[in-house]
Parts: C-alpha cells; structure tokens; sequence
C-alpha cells in the first residue's frame, strides 16, 4: 500500500508534462481493463436474448438482482448476510476453511518431516506423486461411505484434494535449502530448533506458499464437487438444486458468488504473502 | 543434532521408492486383513491391485482410457493454443495486458468444474464440453505462464536485433519464441497434470458414463463393487503420473539446453 501512494507523491510532484501524460495512462489503465469485460457481459446479455439457448442463460441484471436479494440483506444482526448466504454459503465455506486449515497442517508438518528426512522422502515420493495425480472427486462415494454422511466426509474430501500441492511443494521446498546452509548451521553448532524455525521453515517459504496458492484454487473446486451428492446445503448443493428445478437465474447467481469468493480469497492470499515474503523479494527472489 | 542431510543417490532413491510402495500396500493390507483398523469401503491392497490388473486386460476399459485421453488431448490442446497467444500478447505489449488482465482476474477463480454443466446445456451431450472444461482449467497455468515468458525477454537481445535491423518477425521468430518456448512448455506441463484430473471428474460429474469417469460412476452406483471404483482411481492416478514423467522428459529433451541459461 504505502509503495502505491509513495508513487503517487511521485507522479504528483513531477512536472506538468509528465502530469498530462500521466493523466491519459490513468485513463487509459482504468478503461482499457473494462472493455473486454463489457463485451463479455454484452455477449452474456445477447445469449440470454436469444431464442434457443437463451432459456439456460439467465439476463445479467436479473443476475445481479438475485445475487442482491439472495446474498445481501439489510439486516445488521444477520451480518448484512442475505437467506441464501447463511444458509448456503457460510457452511461451504467454513467446511472449505476447515478441510484447508487441515490440509495445510497435515501438508506442512508431514513435509517437513520427509523433507529432512532424505531417505523418508524417498520412500514416500512415489505415493506423493501419485496422490497429487488421483482424481480426487472420484472417491467422493467412497468418502461418504467411509465417513458416513454430514460434514465430515466432505471435509476431509477437501482436505485429501487439497493436501498433495502443500505437501509436494514442502517436501521441495526443504530440500532445496541445501548444504551450504547445512554446513554453516553445523560449523556454528546452532541448534536443531533455530535450524528449523530460522533456516529451514523461511527457507522452504516460497515455495511453501507456491503451494498453498494452488490448495486454496483447489479448495474451491474441491469444495464444489463435495456438496455435488448427499448434501443438504452449499454452493455445490445449490447448483444441482437450481439446476434441476430450471432455476438458472439461481445458477448463475451461484457461479458470479463463486467468481467473487475466488477473488476475495486471492487478494487475501496475495496481501499475506507479501506480509510473510516481504524479506524474500530482493534477497533471494532472483534465484528461484 | 544435524537437522538437513545430503541427498540421496539417484538409484537409492528409486530403490527407496519401490520399497516404500509395497511397504505401505502390505502395512494396510496386514492392518485390514488382521481388523485392526475395520470399516466398510476400506481399500484392501490386494484386492485393488487385483481389479486394476483385470481392468488393464479388459478391452472395454481401455475404450474408455482412451476415450478420456483424447478429451484431454483436445482440452489441452485448445488451452495451449489460446494461452500461449493470449498470454505470450499480454506479456509482450502493455495494452493487451490492461486490455485482459481483469477480465483474467474474474474468470480465474471460476471452477471449470461448476462451470460445466452449463457448457453441456448450451452445446450439447458429447466430448465437447468435457474437453472445454478441460480447456478452461489448463488455460491459466499456460496463460501465466506465457506471460511471463514473453515478459522476461532480454530486452537487450532485442534492442541488439533492432540495431541489426531484424524485422518485427524475425525478432519474434528468432528471439522472442525460443527465448520464452521453454517457460510457455513449463505451463503446458503443469497443465497437463490437471487437465487429466478434471476429464475425469468432468465425465465423473456430468460426462453421462463415458472415459474413466464414466467407469468409476457406474461402479459408485453399487456399494459391493468399491474394488473397482478404487483400482480405476488408481489408473487414472498413475496415468497421471506416467503423464508427468512423460512431460518431464519431453522438457528434458527439447529444453535441456536452457538450463544453464535460465535467469
């Protein structure tokens, strides 16, 4: 944030021709970005005009006004949170969190641990590769059979989905510390628990993190698919519900709430890791 | 106490690895033959390997794994052509990059998985929109990744090449393509892998019994025959291993001569 407004200062107190120039960018870099959107909802607008297909494609405005109505509410005992959005996506997203947290637990602990351990490691590499290659939405049946139902087999489905990027990118990460650090940490006898917390864990941070980015992408998806069968509530549940009552306008709605949530988990995630990497841009960031 | 080890040898390590998968097949299947872990549904090792082994003999099912690799090969396939040009535009010039990075930014978080269902509705039942939705998911990581492949150009090279008076083409022909095919091909790698996880949850969720998905659906339906949904599970995992390894070499093979010159 503060390097933005530092640049703002800067353009501000820099000559006029600059100013000018600096003018039409801005303009030029906030509606240059609209435009390809605008077509898109123009496209979106027309299929839903259209005779044939139109009857799936809810209208962009009647989206929007459901998303309203169903998401939002004026209510502040309610946290401004609209039916649908207590009923639907609060659980999702607190079983989505859930199986996340646990997936980071389990892949971070567990990857660290083989990632010290080169002959651990080794014995295990071959299942990792190949939990990071299985079709995790195919033992959704299996998962509620071993689990039973409620919200623990979607959970731990999420979790299982999830935990392969955390822990495939653990594993790498410590290994790539190397033995040159080794070396220094052994020469200065320093001990094994400031080795971990202070060369091993900020070491294998950003790859760590390269991991944990693509588990919070997969846990939307995997949250998704979870409420697909045997669900009583959730974004995933709302959508087959929708779909087979030819609800589309509430399928549509479903999909902008998605694409929102998506985006909100990014930003998030990126203001994080600039937090916790601040350090690594600079000093290491050019050779990895 | 000396916390981080050398690395192992290569041919300990592939040793180790075999060691490691019979080892935890047999730990599971003495812990569930002996009841001390119990449970309807649990995998039992050698049962799973006994039906993965029938299936790779059956003919039907390899009509279906083939059936799933060419949905993945056109996903794929479209996914590369769209996001190597729109990610390698992006990267090169500004004003396609302020013109789609938005529009990237919404349509990234969009599971393709959700969005599929809508895809068969609007197109038709079939391969194609399993495929779309294969080439939905593998468009990002090729997108960024071409992106900043053209954006890491040594702007240098080029300037040199203006200096020589190099058409515009040659200058991408001969500089600005070979220097970022090796990133974009990273892209295409990583996609690879997804990609064949969402076919089959693609045929899984929407796909109407067809490819692996469609195999594992029908064997979902009826509880005594998990055998076979967890040994088809576990040839698509290792379809999907084989097909990393396979990308891997490829990279080896064609860009092995920029390793040393990565920046």
């Amino acid at each position: 944030m503060s390097a933005i407004v530092q640049n703002k200062t800067a353009v501000a107190g820099s000559r006029t021709r600059t100013r000018a120039w600096s003018a039409r960018s801005l303009v030029s870099s906030l509606l240059l970005p609209l435009i390809v959107p605008a077509l898109l909802v123009l496209l979106w607008w027309m299929g839903s005009q259209s005779e044939v297909k139109g009857l799936f494609i809810a209208p962009p405005l009647d989206v929007l006004d459901r998303t309203v109505s169903d998401f939002l509410s004026p209510h502040p005992g309610d946290f401004f949170l609209g039916e649908v959005a207590r009923n639907d996506l609060v659980p999702s997203l607190w079983r989505a969190t859930l199986g996340f947290w646990l997936a980071l637990v389990v892949g971070v602990g567990l990857g660290i641990v083989l990632g010290l351990r080169p002959v651990l490691a080794a014995l295990f590499q071959p299942l990792v590769h190949l939990g990071r290659s299985l079709p995790t939405p195919a033992l959704i049946g299996v998962f509620f059979l071993l689990f039973g139902t409620g919200d623990w087999p979607k959970v731990l489905l999420i979790a299982f989905g999830v935990v392969w990027p955390i822990l495939f990118n653990t594993i790498d990460g410590v290994q790539g510390i190397g033995m040159a650090r080794a070396h220094v940490a052994a020469v200065f006898k320093i001990p094994s628990r400031d080795v971990l917390f202070r060369i091993v864990l900020p070491g294998a941070a950003p790859k760590i993190f390269a991991g944990i980015r693509v588990a919070l992408s997969l846990s939307l998806i995997m949250m998704v698919i979870s409420e697909l069968q045997k669900a009583k509530n959730g974004l995933g549940y709302l959508l087959v519900y929708d779909q087979r009552n030819f609800d589309y306008p509430g399928f549509w709605t479903v999909l902008v709430v998605l694409a929102v949530v998506g985006i909100v988990l990014n930003v998030i995630m990126i203001q994080i890791e600039r937090r916790v990497l601040a350090w690594h841009r600079g000093v290491t960031a050019q050779h990895d | 106490m000396q916390l981080i080890h050398e690395p192992l040898s290569r041919r300990n390590e592939v040793a180790l690895g075999i060691v490691g998968v019979l080892g935890s097949a047999l730990v599971l299947e003495v812990l569930i033959r002996l009841d001390i872990i119990t449970g309807s549904g649990l995998p039992l090792p050698s049962a799973v390997a006994d039906q993965a082994w029938g299936l790779l003999g059956d003919n039907d099912f390899w009509t279906q794994i083939f059936y799933t690799l060419r949905e993945w090969m056109l996903g794929l396939l479209i996914a590369s052509v769209v996001g190597v040009v729109l990610g390698g535009l992006m990267g090169a010039s500004r004003t396609v990059f302020k013109l789609f990075s938005l529009t990237v930014e919404i349509l990234r978080p969009l599971p393709a998985i959700a969005v599929g269902p809508l895809l068969v509705l609007l197109i038709s039942d079939g391969m194609l929109p399993m495929a779309l939705t294969v080439a939905i998911a593998c468009t990002w990581p090729i997108l960024f990744n071409s992106m900043y492949a053209a954006q890491a150009v040594d702007p240098v090279a080029i300037q040199t090449a203006r200096t020589l008076h190099v058409s515009p083409l040659g200058i991408l022909a001969q500089i600005r393509l070979p220097a970022a095919l090796p990133f974009m091909f990273t892209g295409i790698r990583v996609a690879a892998s997804i990609g064949l996880i969402v076919a089959v949850s693609a045929e899984l969720l929407f796909g109407g019994g067809v490819g692996i998905g469609g195999y594992i659906l029908l064997a979902s339906t009826s509880a005594s025959n998990l055998d076979a949904v967890y040994a088809a599970t576990l040839v698509a995992g290792v379809m999907g291993v084989l097909v990393s390894i396979l990308f891997a070499a490829a990279d080896r093979l064609l860009f092995g001569w920029k390793v040393g010159l990565a920046q």
